[in-house]
């Protein structure tokens, strides 16, 4: 177990080593020169030197890279260049929500999906898994940002019952918070569900055409804990390894979502950023989505080599 | 290479079981009937290949199926509903939504089919050099796509729209570069079981030039997997490109696009919900119809349907 979570460190590390080299190449890749940038249109030469110099754009590439690196361990992600605001603290202001958002969309996306997927695979084609399979195809295909426009105008506008745009933290008000993030994590939820449902849907169906259960019914074991103490048991191991694309998935349906619903997050800073070339913020925001995708990926991973019984003995193959 | 030798077994496995049905395969009348009966494609495929045409023929025929120009604003008839004059209403700058509609089908086609072969380009170079290098090499380029992947696509999409400015072209190579990686991990994996197939190791023992194997050998016989992707790929890169022109990353304004229209509508959402209803179908229709095609195209290839299918085929031959 610990060899496997130590291999899992490893290439977590290896990930977001590539992932910074990634970040750092495309800001790189930029047009035109950021001094030039900072300095504005009107600077004289001299003024733009001094910048490069100030900035040491000057220096190669590669230790302009470790300096960067060495910066963003510290947890130094540089400055705006639009508002010489500190990268980190804009991202530390807006992570919060966008995690709230997520968390709360794929807690409805697994208490949906899981349950749908179940039924799915025991009423395995009749006409409640041919139900469940249009709801999940639907929501695959109906892009998040429509979705969620229709539940703001319809929830929000027309019957007036929730909030439009706006955010409340869970931590200070959470009946407030709910009534802000339910649209949301709808929206965010439902695509997830179904994926989820689907996951589930086809990992219950091998499950439940596995050895152990056919004997455990000729056992007379009752029908309700076959399925869902014994097959959603061992169907959850698969589940558990897409669960981590689900999450990736989320994070980037947040991203488009909060500037639907006016959610000052991690995706509107990004956007904004994007939208005024405010590249060390672009940097900074990428990299952390990235390590938020990796670590829910590490945690995920870590947990279910705790909870799967194999993975007790250290892997001999 | 734990990976490649389970790929080998398995087609192995495959070899064996079906290479003499094949051989002793005697083509009869019930025979045919059977093969016609079961080729046909599924009704949602079929359904789905109808609405990719449609939509095809419609975003070719647009300035001929609309009846206003796509920009022609008419400030005496702003946000109006349905009616005679504009089949879908007019939205707030009193255009007709229709011929935007028609229009937008243009350009979320356009970049959907630039965009793939852009990431096909992309990945298909590094897949390649991956799979048939092996080693370090491998190690180095599977570790890299990897990364890529796991950036939600929609970030690293505005990413490199960062980098690359905003616009409509840009938008097009973003969503290819942001889709390569999934090529390239694909072609690796086929490429990998390729390579040890006899007929590549009978050519290199023949010594043949490794671009003749590589081209004539290796890459024919990887490439169809690859291919069915892409079909997949197609409704990933129209959600990414209406995605960025909803955040007005895009295509930009004036020119009419799906996602850019539900951006418009999204400012006059209270009262008028209505809007969005037109550029939100088609967007949804015609990913449902790329995802439908893609699964069809899938199945056809998946090896354990083949396996069902082959014995479903064997079934019949024997009770006929």
């Amino acid at each position: 177990m610990f060899h496997t979570i130590r291999k899992r460190l490893f290439e977590f590390v290896m990930t977001m080593v590539v992932a910074s080299i990634v970040v750092f190449s495309l800001m790189q890749l930029v047009p035109g020169d950021p001094a030039t940038i900072v300095a504005g249109e009107t600077a004289t030469p001299e003024r733009i030197e001094e910048i490069r110099e100030e900035l040491g754009l000057n220096d190669p590439v590669y230790v302009q890279y470790f300096r960067w690196t060495g910066d963003v361990v510290q947890g130094d992600l540089g400055r705006s260049s639009i508002n010489e605001q500190p990268v980190l603290d804009a991202v530390l202001r807006t992570l919060p929500r966008t995690i709230q958002v997520v968390v709360a969309g794929l807690l409805i996306a697994i208490a949906l999906g899981v349950p749908l997927g179940v039924l799915a695979a025991v009423k395995n084609n009749s006409p409640t898994d041919g139900i469940i399979r249009v709801l999940s195809t639907a929501g695959l295909a109906i892009p998040s940002f429509w979705l969620g426009l229709m539940l703001l105008s319809f929830f929000a506008l027309t019957l007036d019952w929730l909030p439009a745009t706006g955010f409340v933290s869970v931590f200070d008000d959470p009946v407030e918070a709910f009534k802000f993030t339910i649209l949301p994590a709808l929206t965010i939820g439902f695509s997830a569900m179904a994926a989820i449902s689907r996951q589930t849907r086809s990992a219950m169906i091998e499950a439940l055409r596995s050895d152990f259960v056919r004997t455990q019914r000729a056992m007379g074991v009752a029908e309700h804990s076959v399925v869902f103490r014994h097959a959603l048991k061992n169907a959850s191991i698969p589940l558990a390894t897409v669960l981590g694309l689900d999450v990736n998935r989320a994070i980037g349906g947040a991203v488009v979502i909060e500037s639907v619903f006016g959610i000052a997050g991690l995706g509107s800073v990004m956007v904004d950023a994007t939208q005024q070339r405010d590249f060390p913020v672009v940097q900074g925001v990428i990299l952390c989505v990235a390590a938020m995708v990796v670590v829910t990926n590490l945690l995920l991973d870590v947990t279910y080599t705790i909870l799967d019984p194999r993975m007790k003995t250290p892997a001999t193959a | 290479m734990s990976v490649s030798e389970r790929h080998t077994v398995a087609d192995a496995v495959l070899d064996a079981e079906f290479a003499p049905n094949e051989t002793m395969e005697v083509v009869t009348d019930a025979d045919v009937s059977v093969r016609r009966r079961r080729r046909r494609p599924p009704f949602g495929a079929c359904l789905a290949g109808g609405f990719v045409v449609v939509i095809v023929v419609v975003a070719l025929l647009a300035p001929w199926l609309a009846f206003f120009e796509v920009n022609d604003q008419d400030y005496t008839a702003l946000l109006q509903g349905v009616s005679k004059a504009h089949w879908l209403g007019t939205d707030d700058l009193g255009r007709d939504m229709l011929a935007r509609l028609l229009y937008g089908a243009r350009v979320s086609l356009v970049s959907c089919f630039v965009a793939v072969p852009v990431g096909l380009l992309i990945g298909l170079p590094l897949g390649i050099v991956a799979g048939y290098s092996g080693g370090w090499i491998d190690s180095a380029i599977t570790r890299l796509l990897d990364t890529l992947l796991a950036f939600p696509t929609i970030v690293l999409a505005i990413a490199v729209t960062a980098t690359l400015g905003t616009g409509m072209t840009n938008a097009m190579v973003a969503v290819g570069i942001v889709i390569s990686p999934s090529f390239g991990r694909m072609i690796r994996a086929q490429v990998i079981v390729v390579k040890d197939r006899l007929y590549v190791q009978s050519a290199v023992m023949m010594g043949m030039t490794r671009r003749w194997i590589l081209f004539r050998h290796i890459l024919p016989n990887a490439i169809q997997s690859t291919i069915v992707l892409g079909a997949h790929m197609l409704g990933v890169a129209l959600l990414v490109e209406a995605s960025l022109s909803f955040l007005g990353l895009g295509t930009p304004p004036p020119t009419p696009s799906w996602g850019g229209m539900l951006r418009d509508a999204s400012r006059v959402l209270d009262g008028f919900g209505v809007q969005t209803l037109g550029p939100g179908i088609a967007i949804a229709l015609t990913l449902l119809a790329f995802n439908t095609l893609g699964d069809y195209l899938r199945d056809l290839l998946d090896p354990k349907l083949i396996v069902r299918r082959r014995r479903l085929k064997r079934l019949r031959r024997s009770t006929e």
